[in-house]
């Protein structure tokens, strides 16, 4: 009984086969990272598009009647400072408006199925630009990954399998090169990812520190306590809507009574 | 963000819309300047301004006094009462709260809540109008010309009239609408030597205000060349007629020794004068000299008595510095300095 053949391992090959592992390993993270990340932002814009509606836009129309009253104070009181004063809060009024009406007030609540989830990880971990091996494919893999993200913030399931498959037909050729050469990519290939995935952390930790992240940890914490924090800063701030439009008022009828 | 170039991945569009890439950051952290607020309050207050407002107001801020003043004038979240609104606005105008002691004074001269009373408007108005609130100063104007409450002074209301027009920016275009109907076009051009002109003409017929007025130009420089030995000396006369603030001012020069050589005998003779008038500053000031024995013998339950008339005048540093001296009295001592002053009577003079 003849044994069992085994073919020993070049070095080189056994080489390859840690590296192999190693970049199937740090493709995961890198995929894991790229959900998270796409997650969070999402998120993010959601909680931003609420904010925006219920308190941004009471802020625009709050800064325009403090505007009105500026204006108002300096027709009645010409001076230099005045005329300053006035100009400062119709820019700041002009400001709050188109940072309240902006394009984010569209957007929707964000929930991923864990299905939509899985399949974003596989687009991410394939797709991948990171691991293009020549100017066409990272041309082809940005194109994809950019529709990719696009259907996972849409929640299109369809649309994201739909582009996996697109990449799959046409994915990249077996190269013939040799073992050298290809040790030498997925060493390359690594260290791209892991330049990328130390990057998505970063911009991870900024976005938990920005305003937008702070304000959804405080409203998620006082809904702990049974409160709405958006609810109460959207009656402050009609409270300080009336105040203006009462000073607003007194100042009209001063203009129109004059001593 | 990190670098632009690792983010190829994701459109830029898809960034725009986001506010961490600082578009709309300070929208948002103003939002949470606000919720920050609203923290420290309960969840009822949270979401009824009036409830938080009126624990403010019933705690003695003044900022939510005024405002629940304004609530009840206009019966927004409450039940119109002028009455009320007319409590609210006394509490923070004796504060010294700008708005309030402008609004209490439109409260009496329009009747609202209390029946007219253009003592207590001039009054307001004054204090108003010396805190440098145009609107005052443009009322307080018209209650001169129309003769409200007093005997119809044409200085007095060219004096008001030229100080709101004059807020601000001396070569300021003035606003037509605001020029008495019988003011010629130069002063429109120059109101501060149109003034000097009036003044000068009545400080030397004699009347009293126009004299402190044409003092105060003087010691301010005001169309003149600044002069402090002019400023005494039409001080002096008007308040040798008996005129309260010329007295207080010419009190204030004689303690400072600035103009005049100090004597500060003569400045507590002068800011008594003006005190037992009811000048609301000159009492103060009365109660300083107690408090520090200058030209008089100290006597912390007479300076008690000072700070507490003008802390109720609506002079704020008499609240402060009267709960100063009260860490020095026994509590008999303070009895009977309140006693005092609750009994204390005005004596009243030339009123300008």
């Amino acid at each position: 009984m003849p044994g069992k053949i085994i073919r020993r391992l070049k070095p080189e090959e056994e080489e390859i086969f840690r590296k192999r592992e190693e970049l199937a390993a740090i493709r995961a993270t890198l995929a894991e990272r790229e959900l998270e990340l796409v997650d969070l932002r999402s998120q993010l814009a959601a909680f931003e598009g609420r904010y925006l509606r219920q308190v941004g836009t009471l802020y625009a129309e709050l800064d325009e009647w403090q505007a009105r009253i500026a204006e108002l104070q300096a027709r009645l009181n010409p001076s230099a400072t005045s005329k300053v004063q006035a100009e400062e809060a119709r820019e700041q009024a002009r400001q709050t408006y188109e940072n309240a009406h902006g394009e984010a007030s569209e957007t929707h609540d964000f929930t991923p199925s864990p299905e939509l989830k899985g399949i974003y990880r596989e687009a991410a971990k394939r797709i991948h630009p990171d691991f293009a091996t020549d100017a066409a494919d990272l041309e082809r893999r940005t194109r994809l990954m950019a529709a990719a993200n696009h259907a996972y913030e849409a929640g299109d399931a369809d649309a994201l399998q739909r582009i996996l498959d697109e990449y799959e037909d046409g994915a990249e050729a077996v190269t013939g090169e040799g073992i050298g050469a290809e040790l030498i990519r997925i060493i390359r290939q690594i260290s791209t990812a892991k330049t990328r995935v130390s990057a998505i952390e970063q911009e991870l930790a900024a976005l938990r520190q920005s305003e937008i992240a702070l304000l959804k940890k405080e409203s998620e914490e006082r809904e702990r306590e049974g409160r709405d924090l958006l609810a109460e800063l959207a009656s402050a701030v009609r409270e300080q809507i009336e105040l203006a439009k009462k000073k607003h008022e007194l100042l009209s009828k001063q203009e129109a009574k004059p001593a | 963000m990190t670098d632009e170039s690792q983010l190829q991945v994701r459109p830029k569009d898809g960034d725009s819309s986001l506010s961490f890439s600082k578009v709309r950051s300070s929208l948002i952290a103003r939002g949470r300047r606000d919720a920050a607020i609203l923290a420290g309050l309960s969840s009822s207050e949270a979401t009824d301004p009036l409830s938080r407002i009126r624990r403010l107001a019933e705690e003695g801020d003044a900022e939510a006094q005024c405002d629940l003043g304004f609530m009840y004038v206009e019966g927004r979240g409450v039940p119109q009462d002028d009455g009320e609104a007319l409590k609210w606005f006394r509490l923070a105008a004796e504060q010294g709260h700008s708005e309030a002691v402008f609004s209490l004074g439109v409260m009496y001269h329009e009747g609202q809540g209390t029946p007219r009373d253009y003592t207590e408007a001039l009054k307001w108005y004054r204090l108003a109008a010396e805190q440098g609130d145009f609107r005052a100063q443009s009322n307080l104007s018209s209650m001169y010309r129309e003769g409200e409450g007093v005997a119809p002074n044409s200085f007095a209301w060219a004096n008001w009239w030229g100080l709101a027009m004059e807020q601000g920016d001396l070569t300021a275009q003035g606003n037509p609408d605001l020029i008495p109907e019988h003011a010629d076009a130069t002063a429109q051009s120059n109101p501060s030597s149109e003034m000097l002109v009036k003044f000068r003409l009545g400080a030397e017929q004699g009347d009293s205000f126009s004299q402190r007025c044409l003092g105060w130009m003087y010691a301010s420089g005001r169309a003149v060349p600044q002069d402090d030995a002019e400023a005494a000396k039409w001080f002096r006369l008007a308040a040798e007629q008996g005129d309260p603030d010329a007295q207080c001012d010419l009190g204030e020069m004689y303690a400072s020794g600035r103009t005049v050589p100090q004597d500060c005998a003569e400045a507590v003779k002068w800011f008594r004068l003006a005190a037992e008038q009811g000048l609301p500053e000159a009492q103060w000031h009365l109660g300083e000299m107690y408090a520090e024995g200058r030209g008089v013998a100290q006597n912390y339950v007479q300076a008690h008595v000072w700070f507490d008339l003008a802390a109720a005048g609506g002079e704020p540093r008499g609240w402060r510095d009267r709960s100063i001296v009260a860490e020095r009295l026994s509590p008999p001592e303070i009895a009977e300095a309140e006693r005092l002053a609750r009994e204390w009577k005005p004596i009243h003079g030339a009123d300008g």
